[in-house]
């Protein structure tokens, strides 16, 4: 089976979990950057943010060749992993390393042009900038569950629609926001 | 110069190659010794009768030596009985069949933690050849451990189910979802699971438990087209829900009592999630 930008999240993380790694690399290409510029931005920092989305995606993987269902919006669920991950560093001073080494998986060691790249790409004002050029729901619905970390219940009662409605808007914003960081990088 | 992103992208792609040629090792025995119990048991699964509740039942719980989940010291909780009819029947030689016992061993003790034996009901079968679906009460679901993510559910009403085969039908495993009973009543008891071994042209299933009276379940697809399928033992799977892509957003989730009228969750349970 041959993946391509088409191919949906939830199909690309099914066909991994039925032991196709070329799915879940397409997974990862999609969304490295995003998860990236995502963790600079909360940690302030390109190494932690590198070291970050390297272990988000070695939870998700984990996670992902277990017993629990998949997840129905996987673009948001992969942020609510990486959003654990920057809160747990934070606590602890460190970035956890825990599914890394259960996977194998060795540090990767940034130079310094990568440090800035991952800088610009992932500088506040740019996602600021970015995220404001969503249509006004999709804007509101990803600030709301990924930057503030609401539950979709209590976001489907605010903005007066269903809760399938709120994560197909945000659901829409990340796959925007994602090609827009696609192609400034 | 290759970047981190293709590096840390080469050690998840090995990773993920180590993990699915580990299981597929590792499960092959398993799927070897399923099989051979199937005619030993074929005849008390023809004979269909139901069990004494008291009648003893010590089925293998988990598969790991290290990490095996023990039965539960209490039985399924009344309110669970009073909701749920599939509680209230008596458990039949099914209900303890070879495909029962097969998600049983797949328990991990980890998370699941005290299984209501009294309380195992097959509930359908699965997609995989010889697999059941399995409602498996507990006296609570979820990483007990520091680093765990999520609050451990108590008095969990779980659904075990099975996932497609995988490559040559070696490998075996399944989803676990858990619910409250106040969830199943607050009509949150749902999920969904791929309707066959390629998720791109079998779409997915849309399972879950519903609480008594509740005779069918419809649901609407975003493109408006409706789907419907009747309730058996508080069970409910609707297997042409929809491809993976839209799947997330089926929405219009009606319960409807035997003469088709709607019936509304029960909104003072709503928020117990």
């Amino acid at each position: 089976v041959v993946h391509n930008d088409q191919t949906p999240d939830a199909v690309l993380l099914l066909a991994a979990r039925q032991g196709d790694s070329d799915a879940f690399d397409c997974f990862y290409r999609r969304y490295n950057r995003l998860v990236t510029a995502y963790c600079r931005r909360r940690t302030g920092d390109a190494e932690q943010a590198a070291d970050l989305m390297a272990e988000t995606f070695a939870a998700v993987l984990i996670r992902l060749t277990g017993r629990e269902p998949l997840p129905t919006v996987p673009g948001a669920w992969l942020f609510r992993v990486a959003s654990n991950k920057c809160a747990d560093s934070s606590r602890r001073g460190a970035v956890e390393d825990r599914a890394r080494r259960a996977l194998q998986m060795v540090p990767v060691v940034l130079d310094r042009e990568e440090m800035t790249l991952i800088d610009g790409l992932a500088s506040a004002e740019r996602v600021i900038e970015l995220l404001g050029e969503l249509p006004d729901e999709q804007q509101e619905a990803v600030r709301a569950r990924i930057i503030d970390e609401r539950e979709y219940e209590g976001l489907a009662r605010e903005l007066g629609c269903s809760e399938p409605v709120v994560r197909k808007r945000v659901s829409r914003g990340l796959a925007a926001l994602r090609a827009r960081l696609e192609s400034d990088s | 110069m290759s970047d981190f992103y293709d590096e840390i992208g080469g050690q998840l792609r090995r990773a993920h190659q180590r993990i699915t040629d580990t299981e597929r090792q590792t499960s092959a025995p398993r799927r070897a010794r399923r099989a051979l119990v199937v005619p030993v048991l074929a005849a008390s699964l023809l004979a269909g009768t139901a069990f004494a509740a008291s009648q003893a039942w010590s089925p293998l719980l988990g598969d790991s030596q290290e990490d095996r989940p023990v039965a539960a010291s209490s039985p399924v909780p009344v309110d669970q009985g009073a909701g749920l009819a599939v509680l209230r029947r008596a458990q039949t030689a099914a209900d303890r069949g070879p495909d029962v016992r097969a998600q049983l061993k797949m328990l991990v003790g980890a998370e699941d933690h005290g299984i209501r034996l009294d309380g195992v009901r097959r509930l359908g079968d699965g997609i995989a050849p010889g697999s059941a679906v399995v409602l498996i009460p507990k006296e609570s679901f979820g990483e007990t451990s520091s680093a765990a993510r999520k609050p451990v559910l108590r008095d969990a009403l779980c659904v075990s189910y099975p996932n497609p085969p995988i490559g040559d039908g070696s490998r075996v495993s399944s989803a676990s979802s858990c619910w409250s009973l106040k969830q199943i009543f607050a009509g949150k008891a749902y999920g969904l699971a791929p309707a066959g071994p390629s998720p791109t042209t079998s779409g997915m299933s849309f399972y879950g438990l519903v609480p008594d009276g509740v005779a069918s379940v419809a649901i609407t697809r975003p493109d408006g087209s409706t789907a419907k399928a009747s309730v058996h033992d508080n069970f409910v799977r609707i297997a042409d829900a929809g491809t993976p892509h839209d799947s997330a957003e089926v929405t219009g989730v009606r319960w409807l009592d035997s003469s088709g009228k709607d019936i509304a969750p029960s909104g003072s349970h709503a928020s117990d999630r």
